[in-house]
């Protein structure tokens, strides 16, 4: 398949995203191609798909994750144009923003952890600067380096990120964006920049970006994971969005979307073995190993037991969107992670989920 | 891939030091302690991260430093002056118009002039961490003023700013040693190394491979089998597990420790030590892969003329394409490889070329057989002379001036014959040489300003023509009958010639006899103004 010019793919959940990717960049040896990520998870199911597919990864590609790019490829190789006090040794991580009241004219203490440590919360604006006073030094020498740089994961980008993966497209590389804007994951990032395209709102940053000419979208919308009642269930949390459609049918004893009662959850994990999910380690675990909602993400299993949080209780129970308006990435990540099930610890009544599993008595 | 230049500070003699180099042949001229061999094996470090065959992790060693910069920290460090610490830096720079990815990724511009382009750097300074203690120690006056590299680290990177290795490199850079100096550290090593640079990396795999399946077919024979079967029966007091014996599998038995060359079915290492020398030299200039750089250490050592004569043919052959750095301090060589790709090195620690050379001159020294060029480029002044009187004339008039003859001054006088005068002046104002020629009037003064109207004009500081501006006393003969009274040339003669013109007659049909006497007589006489004023 010869590459297009920029492409953003919005691929749901199960649409076998991380398989095309690998086999866009095996098809395109003549090319050079980086992959970039954000978490090492994702690295690691990326360079096990590649190992499934190809014994390994090839020669033409590189595989590295969003700040291993930013760091090597974009901020090192012309730092100078904005520091060349010293070398950038590393990033300092910090959760939330790095530093208040400094002025960004004092580049060495705005953009540093003392002199060579750059904040992760600024890099991505260090990278932009630099790649401006540097006369786009820094795309040409990636352009130089790569014909295609793939980002995959491409709605967790949030601050100045975006306006890296601009300078990107308007460069002579062919980019690719890989996501889904429903499983985008709330991190902490206070910087205000961007701030209107963060979660699902980042559709709204691809279409600018589409209407300015810098790419095309394209959508992956046949998951290969849920069936149709996962889907449907998906799908009515994201009105307006591209649907989920199935590609297979159920064909197991126990298809679909259940709830479960608090007292008859043992029995239900007797009966079928599911993953249980949970917002975080403060939700029950009915003495499985339950996994973190975000944990989960990019995973897949045959059957998955959600407990659910306060929001997702009254959701269940009323319908109304409003309910979960800040935590349905994740149960969006949870409820698609089933082939098969899906079923909501939950006692009440719900006008969501019609069915109700209850153990047979004998 | 080419080296447009390269820099380097603090390592041996060399601080400071820029240098840049042609796209694909080089010759480093020198005269010894310029750091001809240190220009070499600087480039080699950079390109290699390797000294002396080694990792330079493990090889920092004080004498690497600049003597001068080291003495400098110590002493001021006794004084309770701060200074910064002694350290090394060296960089290539690489050109990398070729677009190629490889080269695309040591781009940036993490360099010392802050050029865009793709590079190498490597550093040896002290770390941060030990900063402190290596101040003290400078301070206290007990200690030995040798630099503690104790403290000091190495790092390697590209321009990029990223961390590079051996192994991630686009190019290979080989140094080729005729001293044979390698060979014998270790049997086979230096060439199996040699052979290593000419096999692909494919041919390379696939001979360790089959080598591994040979060693691993050794315990399948039946003789071994037998002999395995026969220590399993008998057992072992020592251990309760089946003992046998296989060839070792472990990666210290690879190929390269065990396969040897053969020159004609006889084994290297019988070969004479001329022929060793020339195979290795001519495998490691053939390498297979195109993007090496070679550097070559003064091949004039070990070869004999003929050798010598061949390996420069290779060189030249396949210099086409890449790097090739010599250094030498044979005219020869230097004359065979192409004047025009001298680059010089002065005491003074720095480097010039001989660019924008005269096609027709160039091809005159390409011709010159002899050593004359390389005289005039090593010497510390030169005095171009017409012929073996001038000669034998001026240095004997050095001598009455100076007490000892010119060549103890560093000061060569060469007789060129005054065709070639200006051929020598063009290197030696391109080089800025400080060169001095005696030359004859020839009875058109004329003439002479307008032929060597270029290094009259006073754009050449070094360049001094000197010659006596009276018609009527054109050459050498009448002009020391001018200095010198005919009482006293008759007397050096041991003639006893009536008048002048009988003299002269005489001086002018023995020519060289007379330099020869005036040269060797015992008595006084007064050089010329001209020579006078050449011989300051």
């Amino acid at each position: 398949m010869p590459l297009s010019e920029n492409r953003v793919i919005i691929a749901c959940a199960g649409s076998g995203k991380t398989t095309r990717l690998v086999t866009d960049s095996l098809n395109s040896r003549d090319y050079r191609v980086a992959i970039v990520t954000y978490t090492n998870n994702n690295i690691r199911e990326i360079i096990k798909k590649f190992g499934q597919t190809n014994s390994g990864v090839p020669r033409h590609v590189d595989v590295m994750t969003w700040f291993g790019f930013l760091l090597r490829e974009c901020a090192r190789p012309y730092q100078r144009a904005k520091y060349a006090d010293k070398r950038i040794e590393s990033i300092e991580f910090v959760n939330g923003q790095s530093t208040r009241g400094i002025a960004e004219t004092n580049t060495r203490d705005y953009y540093f952890a003392g002199d060579d440590l750059i904040y992760s919360d600024k890099i991505a604006r260090f990278v932009v600067e630099c790649e401006e006073k540097s006369s786009g030094a820094a795309t040409r020498r990636i352009g130089q380096l790569y014909t295609d740089v793939f980002i995959d994961e491409f709605q967790d980008l949030v601050g100045w990120d975006p306006e890296v993966v601009r300078m990107l497209l308007q460069s002579r590389i062919r980019v690719t964006l890989v996501g889904d804007p429903r499983q985008y994951i709330y991190r902490t990032n206070p910087s205000q920049k961007n701030k209107q395209y963060r979660g699902i709102a980042v559709v709204n940053l691809v279409k600018q970006w589409e209407q300015d000419g810098l790419c095309s979208v394209e959508y992956m919308s046949k998951t290969h994971r849920c069936n149709a009642a996962i889907c449907n269930f998906s799908n009515a949390l994201w009105p307006g969005m591209d649907a989920m459609t199935p590609l297979r049918n159920g064909a197991t004893n126990h298809d679909g979307v259940f709830l479960v009662a608090e007292n008859a959850v043992g029995e239900y994990i007797r009966c079928f073995s599911p993953q249980v999910l949970r917002y975080d380690k403060k939700a029950k675990s009915y003495g499985c190993e339950a996994l973190n909602f975000r944990i989960a993400k990019g995973l897949q299993f045959e059957r998955v037991l959600i407990v659910p949080t306060d929001g997702i209780r009254n959701y269940l129970q009323s319908g109304k969107l409003t309910h979960v308006e800040k935590s349905k990435n994740r149960l969006h990540v949870a409820v698609t992670r089933a082939f098969h099930s899906v079923a909501f610890v939950y006692d009440g009544s719900s006008v969501v989920v019609p069915n109700r599993w209850v153990p047979r008595r004998y | 891939m080419h080296i447009n230049r390269v820099y380097i500070d603090g390592f041996k003699r060399l601080t400071k030091f820029d240098l840049e180099l042609n796209p694909s042949l080089n010759v480093i001229v020198g005269d010894n302690e310029t750091g001809k061999s240190s220009v070499l094996e600087a480039i080699g470090l950079v390109l290699t991260g390797l000294y002396d065959g080694r990792l330079i992790q493990y090889a920092i060693d004080p004498y690497l430093f600049n003597v001068a910069t080291v003495a400098e920290y110590f002493q001021k460090r006794r004084n309770g002056e701060n200074l910064s610490a002694p350290h090394i830096l060296i960089e290539a720079y690489l050109q990398s118009d070729d677009n190629s990815p490889e080269l695309a990724k040591l781009k940036g511009t993490n360099n010392s002039k802050s050029d865009e382009c793709a590079g190498l750097k490597l550093t040896i300074e002290v770390d941060s961490d030990h900063l402190e203690a290596l101040k003290d120690y400078a301070s206290d006056s007990s200690n030995p003023t040798v630099l503690p590299v104790e403290f000091y680290k190495v790092t390697w990177r590209s321009f990029a700013g990223n961390g590079v290795t051996l192994r991630n490199l686009p190019f290979r850079a080989a140094t080729i040693d005729t001293s044979l100096a390698r060979v014998y550290r270790g049997p086979n090593k230096y060439l199996s190394q040699v052979v290593n640079d000419v096999l692909t990396e494919d041919q390379r795999r696939q001979l360790s491979l089959e080598y591994k399946k040979l060693r691993h077919g050794f315990a399948q024979e039946p003789g071994v089998k037998a002999i395995n079967e026969h220590l399993e029966q008998k057992g072992n007091p020592a251990t309760t597990k089946k003992l046998t014996v296989q060839m070792d599998m472990s990666t210290r038995a690879s190929w390269d420790s065990a396969i040897s060359a053969h020159l004609d079915d006889l084994p290297f290492d019988c070969a004479g030590k001329g022929e060793q020398c020339r195979v290795q030299m001519r495998l490691a200039i053939a390498g297979a892969e195109q993007s090496r750089v070679l550097l070559i250490e003064e091949p004039e050592n070990h070869l004999s003329h003929s050798n010598l004569n061949m390996l420069m043919d290779d060189i030249q052959k396949d210099s086409a394409g890449r790097l090739v750095i010599v250094v030498t301090h044979s005219a020869f060589v230097l004359n065979k490889l192409g004047i025009d790709n001298l680059r010089l090195l002065s005491h003074d620690g720095h480097a010039a070329e001989l660019s924008g050379l005269a096609p027709d001159t160039k091809d005159y020294f390409l011709k010159l057989p002899g050593y004359d060029t390389l005289r005039l480029i090593l010497s510390k002044r030169s005095i171009l002379v017409e012929g073996p009187s001038d000669e034998l004339v001026v240095q004997r008039a050095y001598r009455d001036k100076h007490g000892k003859l010119p060549l103890e001054d560093g000061v060569d006088v060469i007789s060129v014959g005054s065709l070639a005068f200006k051929r020598f002046l063009e290197i030696a104002g391109l080089l800025n040489l400080d060169v001095r020629v005696v030359t004859d009037n020839d009875g058109d003064v004329a003439a002479l300003t307008e032929k060597y109207a270029n290094f009259l004009n006073g754009t050449h500081t070094t360049i001094k023509i000197c010659y006596d501006k009276d018609e009527k006393i054109p050459t050498l003969e009448p002009q020391l009958l001018k200095a010198n009274s005919r009482e006293l040339l008759n007397r050096i003669l041991e003639k006893e010639h009536a008048d002048h013109a009988v003299l002269l007659k005489y001086m002018d049909r023995n020519k060289t006899d007379c330099a020869l006497r005036m040269f060797q007589t015992n008595l006084k006489w007064e050089a010329p103004n001209y020579i006078a004023n050449a011989i300051e």
